[in-house]
Parts: C-alpha cells; sequence; structure tokens
C-alpha cells in the first residue's frame, strides 16, 4: 500500500482508543484495572466486587474456580484449594524449607515447585495464570473487546526468577504483558498524578506476603526511583500467623489437622480485620474435632505479639534512606499501600519514624492496579488522546549483581539500587596458561562471598584459544531491561569467541533466604570486607614475593650492597606480615616493599630492553 | 543516537571536573524521555532493541558523571588516560596516613565512641572536598592538560577514591 497523505488543514483521521489494563496479581487478593476513559477505574465483577482472592479451587468435574468461589473449599479441601501462590513463584522445592507448613501435596522436581491436584500437578505459573484468566475476562467483558496489552505488578524485591515466572503466567493467560512495574512505583503513579505531588515521597508496601519501601522523587512529570529495599518474606500474612500462635496457645489446643490450621488462620485474619476498627475481636469457631475455640483479642495483645514484624520494617526504611543518601527531613510524604497498612501500630509506627502522619487518601488495595491501569494506557499510546502531560518512570534494581572470581569472591558488576535499564561490561582474564575454557556463575545478593549469596546462573564461554594467563581479555556484560530481568553475555576481546545466557533459573531466590541474606549483608559487612580485603591483599603479597625473588634471582646484580639489603628487609617484613591477620600492617609492607624495588625494575626493564637489542642489527631493529 | 560521543557532548556539558549536578540531571531527563523503552512498546524489535541499548548508555554516562570518583576517571580516560586499575599505586605517606586514621575509626567502633566516628567522617568530609577542588582546578577547562597535569589528576582521583570508601565505610559504622 502506498502511504497516505491527507489534505492540508483537514483535520487528522481519529485515532482509535486501544484497550489497556493494569493487574495487581497479589498474594491474598488481586485486581485489575483500567483507564478507558484516561482516568483509572478498577474493574468490578459482575456483582460488583473489585477484589479477587487470590484463591484456585480445581474442582471435582475437573472445573477450575478462581477467587470467591473458591474461598469455601480452603478449609474443607485443602491440597486442591491453592491460596498465595505468590509465594511460591519462581522457587524450587529447596527453597521452601519446611513444606509441611503448606497443606499441599508436592511433586518430585528439581525446577520450580510442583503440586499434586486432582486436576494434575500444576505449577505456580499455571496457578497465577488461572487467576490472570479470570481478570482477563473480567477486563474483556467490562472493555467490550481483547485487550492490546497490560501492565504486571511485581514486588520492588522480586528477583528475576519471580519476574520471569510472572511474565510467564501472563503469557499463558493469553496476555500481552507491555511491562512488569514495580508495586510500590505503580502506587506513586497513581499517587502522584492524582495529587499533582512535587518533591520527595516514600512509598511503604506492606502486602500480604511482601514488603516493599521506595522512595522516588517526583518532579514535573517524572517518577524517578531514588532507592527501594525490601523484605520477601514479610506481609499481612505473618500477622495472621501470629494471631494464629497466639490462638493455639491461649486455647491450648492439640496439634491441628491441614483443615483446622487453614480455618484457624482465616479466623485471625477475621480477627485482625476487625482490630482495625474496634478495640477487641471475638474468636469464635468449631474445629472438625468438634473442638470448640472462644477467646477474644483485645488490640493491645495483638500490637504486642506483633511488635517485633511492624519493628522489622523499619531496617529497610533506613537502608532505603541511607542508600539514596536522604535524611527524614528531605521526605515530603509516605504513601501507604497494601492491605495490611490498615492495622493502626503500622500507621502509628510510621507516623512515628517520618514524624508526619503518612498519606492514606487513596484505597491501598487499589493503589498499585490503578498506577498499573495508569501506565498500560500510556504505554498503548492513548495518553496523547487524553491530553495529559508526559512523564516518565525512570526505576532502579533492588538487589546487587555479580560474579564469581578466584577464591570464592563475588565481583559486583551491578550494584543494588542502579538505574534500569543498564548494561555494566567488565573485563575478565584467565587464571591458568593455556585455559580454553571460562566457567561464568551468575551471582545475586549483597554478600562479598559466594557461598553467601544466591546463585542465578551458571554458563561456559569455550573456544578461547590458548594463551599464557592473563593475556586473554573476557568482556562480561549484564543487561537489565526495562522489566528488570538479566541478560548475561560473554566475548573474548582478541578472538571475538562469544556466549551468552538471558538467565531464567529453574527457580529463583527464597523469600526467606533474600531476607537472611541482606540481614547478614548488613551484619556481616565489616567481617566481610575485612576478610576480603586480606585475602586480596595477601594474593597481592605473594605475588610481589615471588616476583621479586625471581627478579633477584636473574638481575641480583643490578643492585649494590645497601640496596640490596634494603629490599631483603622490606621482602622478610613482607614475608611476616603475610602470615598474620592484620590487614592495615601487610598493606603498609606490601606498600614499603613496592617502593624499595621500584628503582630495581627500571634497571631491570632498561637491561631488557639491551639484551632485546643485543645481537640485531640497527637494520632489523628500525625495520622491525 | 551516537553511543560513541563522548559523555560531556551527551549530556551538552563542558569537559571540566567541576559539574553543575542540576544541569546534569536536566539533561538527562531529557535524552531518556526521548530514547527510554517505554517510548517503543509498540515497535518491532529493532527499535526496542535499539531504545534498551540508548537508555542503558545514558544511564551508565549519567552514573559516571555523577559520581566525583568516576568522574575524575572519565576525564583522565578522556585524555587517553589508562582506566584506575589495580597497578595504581598511592605514596607510602599517604596509606600509612590513612591506615593510621582506619584504624582509629575500628577503634572508635569497637568502643562504641560514636562522636569521635563523627568527627572522623567530617575531616574525612574536608579531605574529599580538597581532592575536588584540585580536581577542579587541574580540569578547569577545555585545554588538553599535559601529562604532568594529568599525572598529579590522577593521584588525586585515586586518594579520592580511596577516601571515599572510607567514608562509605565509616557511614555504616555510625548507622549500625
Amino acid at each position: 500500500m502506498l502511504p497516505q497523505i491527507s489534505e492540508p488543514d483537514s483535520p487528522a483521521p481519529p485515532r482509535e482508543r486501544k484497550r489497556a489494563a493494569g493487574i495487581d496479581l497479589g498474594t491474598t487478593h488481586s485486581l485489575v484495572a483500567s483507564a478507558p476513559q484516561g482516568v483509572a477505574t478498577v474493574l468490578p465483577d459482575e456483582k460488583g466486587r473489585v477484589l479477587l482472592p487470590s484463591v484456585v479451587w480445581y474442582g471435582e468435574q475437573g472445573d477450575v474456580t478462581v477467587g470467591y468461589g473458591a474461598l469455601p473449599w480452603l478449609a474443607r479441601d485443602t491440597a486442591n484449594t491453592i491460596a498465595s501462590v505468590k509465594r511460591l513463584m519462581g522457587r524450587g522445592l529447596a527453597d521452601l524449607g519446611d513444606t509441611r507448613q503448606f497443606p499441599y501435596h508436592w511433586a518430585e522436581t528439581s525446577g520450580m515447585v510442583r503440586l499434586k491436584t486432582r486436576a494434575g500437578e500444576k505449577n505456580p505459573v499455571e496457578i497465577s495464570a488461572e487467576i490472570l484468566k479470570a481478570l482477563r475476562v473480567r477486563a474483556e467483558t467490562q472493555l467490550g473487546g481483547t485487550l492490546e496489552g497490560v501492565v504486571v505488578t511485581v514486588p520492588a524485591y522480586f528477583d528475576d526468577a519471580q519476574r520471569q515466572a510472572t511474565k510467564e503466567a501472563a503469557r499463558l493467560a493469553g496476555l500481552n504483558v507491555l511491562r512488569l512495574l514495580n508495586e510500590p512505583t505503580a502506587a506513586a503513579i497513581a499517587y502522584g498524578l492524582d495529587h499533582g505531588a512535587e518533591g520527595v515521597y516514600v512509598v511503604y508496601d506492606l502486602g500480604g506476603g511482601t514488603f516493599d519501601v521506595s522512595i522516588l522523587r517526583l518532579s514535573r512529570g517524572v517518577f524517578e526511583v531514588l532507592a527501594t529495599h525490601g523484605d520477601s518474606a514479610l506481609g499481612g500474612d505473618d500477622f495472621d500467623h501470629r494471631v494464629f500462635c497466639w490462638i493455639l496457645e491461649a486455647a491450648n489446643l492439640p496439634p491441628l489437622a491441614a483443615e483446622d490450621v487453614r480455618l484457624l488462620l482465616m479466623i485471625a485474619r477475621n480477627a485482625k480485620e476487625t482490630l482495625t476498627q474496634h478495640e477487641t475481636a471475638p474468636v469464635v469457631t468449631t474445629l472438625s474435632t468438634g473442638l470448640r475455640v472462644e477467646l477474644e483479642l483485645t488490640a493491645e495483645v495483638f500490637t504486642g505479639i506483633t511488635e517485633h514484624l511492624v519493628q522489622k520494617t523499619l531496617t529497610p526504611l533506613k537502608r532505603a534512606l541511607r542508600d539514596a543518601k536522604l535524611s527524614i527531613e528531605d521526605i515530603k510524604g509516605v504513601v501507604l499501600v497494601g492491605g495490611a497498612t490498615r492495622m493502626p501500630q503500622i500507621r502509628h509506627a510510621v507516623a512515628a519514624f517520618f514524624k508526619q502522619p503518612p498519606l492514606v487518601n487513596l484505597n491501598p488495595d487499589e493503589v498499585v492496579a490503578l498506577g498499573a491501569a495508569i501506565q498500560a494506557n500510556a504505554l498503548v499510546g492513548n495518553r496523547s488522546l487524553d491530553s495529559g502531560e508526559d512523564w516518565l518512570l525512570l526505576d532502579v534494581t533492588p538487589l546487587s549483581l555479580g560474579l564469581e572470581t578466584m577464591g570464592g569472591l563475588v565481583e559486583k558488576i551491578v550494584p543494588r539500587n542502579a538505574g534500569i535499564p543498564l548494561t555494566r561490561a567488565q573485563d575478565f582474564t584467565t587464571f591458568k596458561d593455556g585455559q580454553t575454557a571460562l566457567a561464568i556463575h551468575v551471582v545475586q545478593g549483597e554478600r562479598e562471598k559466594v557461598a553467601d549469596c544466591r546463585s542465578l546462573a551458571r554458563f561456559e564461554l569455550r573456544g578461547i584459544p590458548p594463551m599464557v594467563a592473563g593475556a586473554a581479555r573476557i568482556r562480561i556484560t549484564f543487561q537489565i531491561d526495562a522489566d528488570g530481568l538479566l541478560s548475561v553475555s560473554a566475548r573474548e576481546q582478541i578472538t571475538g569467541v562469544e556466549a551468552s545466557i538471558v538467565v531464567k533459573p529453574s527457580y529463583g531466590l527464597d523469600e526467606n533466604e533474600i531476607a537472611r541474606m541482606l540481614e547478614d549483608s548488613m551484619a556481616h559487612a565489616r567481617d566481610d570486607m575485612q576478610a576480603r580485603a586480606l585475602v586480596e591483599t595477601q594474593v597481592e603479597a605473594d605475588q610481589l614475593i615471588e616476583l621479586t625473588q625471581h627478579a633477584l634471582a636473574e638481575d641480583g646484580d643490578l643492585l649494590n650492597t645497601a640496596e640490596r639489603a634494603a629490599i631483603d628487609a622490606a621482602l622478610e617484613e613482607l614475608a611476616q606480615r603475610r602470615q598474620g591477620q592484620e590487614l592495615n600492617a601487610l598493606r603498609l609492607a606490601l606498600a614499603k616493599t613496592n617502593q624499595a624495588t621500584a628503582e630495581f625494575a627500571g634497571r631491570r626493564m632498561d637491561r631488557s630492553v639491551q639484551k632485546a637489542l643485543t645481537g640485531k642489527s640497527v637494520d632489523s631493529v628500525v625495520r622491525d | 543516537m551516537d553511543r560513541k560521543t563522548d559523555y560531556f557532548t551527551l549530556f551538552g556539558l563542558p569537559r571540566r571536573y567541576a559539574l553543575d549536578e542540576s544541569a546534569l540531571h536536566e539533561s538527562w531527563r531529557t535524552l531518556l524521555a526521548r530514547v527510554h523503552p517505554d517510548t517503543a512498546v509498540l515497535a518491532d524489535a529493532t527499535a526496542k532493541r535499539q531504545a534498551l541499548e540508548d537508555t542503558a548508555y545514558v544511564n551508565e554516562a549519567y552514573r559516571a558523571l555523577k559520581d566525583p570518583v568516576r568522574r575524575g576517571d572519565y576525564l583522565l580516560q578522556c585524555y587517553g588516560e589508562a582506566p584506575l586499575g589495580s597497578n595504581d599505586v598511592l605514596p607510602v605517606e599517604f596509606l600509612s596516613e590513612q591506615l593510621d586514621a582506619r584504624e582509629a575509626a575500628d577503634e572508635a567502633w569497637r568502643a562504641g565512641d560514636r562522636e569521635r566516628l563523627e568527627s572522623l567522617q567530617a575531616s574525612l568530609r574536608i579531605a574529599q572536598q580538597q581532592r575536588q577542588e584540585a580536581l577542579s582546578a587541574l580540569f578547569a577547562d577545555d585545554a588538553a592538560p599535559s601529562t604532568k597535569v594529568l599525572a598529579k589528576a590522577r593521584q588525586q582521583v585515586l586518594s579520592l577514591q580511596f577516601l571515599t570508601r572510607f567514608a562509605d565505610d565509616l557511614d555504616e559504622k555510625i548507622d549500625a
């Protein structure tokens, strides 16, 4: 077809608005929102309910029920009714720790977990896809046609495996994923655009199973994430669990059947929710054994038994502030996101920490989906139709990424909180003479030693031509795209041999492990740095000693007695310090030896040039 | 976008050490608004790839210029110098002085002497400031500096790097 040219001054043909939606795939419940007229609204089901419980029931007739219809089966058909599947995304069995805490039947597998249900084995991606399908049908019914694309939100603290799994689930549900968007960032868009906010804001997002905190600068239509931190093993579920434990203790209950565990957890959640509005909550139910539970939970007791959970959210806040190089005085407002932030003790703690009351004028359950809908609308190109101002979203990567190097140490390539998309390259070289392959091990985490970080992927670069150790130049490039997904490539610079991998591990970081890794990282940061520096300096010392001894044996005649004595003394001190654990003393000895041998090295260089020239005619030297 | 453009030209800034941070930030935003992958969601694979790579390039350039140590390192490379590396050696006098300071910091930390840590931090800030001022003077205009100036600048960047690492370490200690 030939290009069409319109008549001068005639109005451009009206552009058709595209259907787009934002999806908040939550641990406890999920939502879909859209901005059909440029203003975002959450889409209700046929009964007017906007929340879809994230619960999937595989029924007896081969049917699949999602949401409210699945809820009654939670305590009746535990093995076939899956709740909080988000906690399993991108996880392997080994990551889950004690699998008995879940009422499911697990299939043996080395990859992502699989659950045995009456509908066959199901993995978390497939189960999540059922939730997404239900939301897709809702959106397409409401909007009157097929969706052009969706933005799906993920916790900012989700790692690569969890993000990949989420994207996969959306594809499986027949959705075109325009972008994965971090939940706190989505909330900031909804809040910022709605209130014309300018300045630095904190988003405190406590969901059903994850905690995220992001600090953003909002300025003339740009949402710039300055830092993000979190705890992917902390959420409203943990508060339920505290109440559950309190019930066990207060009612002095014997070990329970899976159905009764589920039942009491639901009772516990109801009590927690009641305490948002009331001073006391009844805890009354009858177990499958006929045992009757009749208790009353007071707000005071509830606050007491969950105090440490509230405190746990403050540590990531402090770290995010430090990474952003900001103090509490710089924060203009704190936006609360996630149903769990309705708890009064959370609001009090946040207010006390920031010395200002948090902003609660948007529904904390809906704000993430609304933000996702606004971005989806913009990404499909509807924004210009809404005469809305242009805005831009600049996000960061939550965890550091690196490679394993000699000695089991991590060489960090991408620091946490670096702006994405990004490309970072670093050159590495071979360790042995004639080495033709390089094993590349990609890790994620804040610690200095590989053993303390999470392994993301391993691959090999083969076909490096044999060279002496240290001669090859292997450039390893990390790339993170706008969805926060990582790919790694390696290239030998001299020969152009290449290898690359899209990091797709079979499962990702265990949520406890991320939390533990961060705790450890902070607690051990000092030890780690010391240990690392010591190992590195010792290697350096060994090299220098060996090199100098070799040089003395070969060219010792270049030195007079006094010079020789000075070098010997420096070497002796260095060798002695090398055996000790005193880093600073070793560093100083190393510096002294370097200085003592500088002149000697220069003379050796002159001699080797002389040698190279000897025996060659001037002609050939010039021609060379 | 030509991804070979030097970072100063990319952001329309003079090739100097002294930095107008708000101009850099402004220019960074303007560039990203043009090339960010969000502008190419419905485009073909080639355009998407280009958006990704352009944005990554702009982000890398921003990081290099914003950070005082990286900016010094980058300026040296602009004038044909090798990047800072493990072969660089600091003068023994400086090292020895710094090692003493580190020991003092370790001691204060073990003793839980926050005041002492903060006073060490304050003198570190002054030392960093001095290095930055020296670098601003060494790279004050667009003229190519002499070998001697480059060698001086290299020492300043190296010691600034050393001081910055120490300061970061102290930050952790003070917060802990």
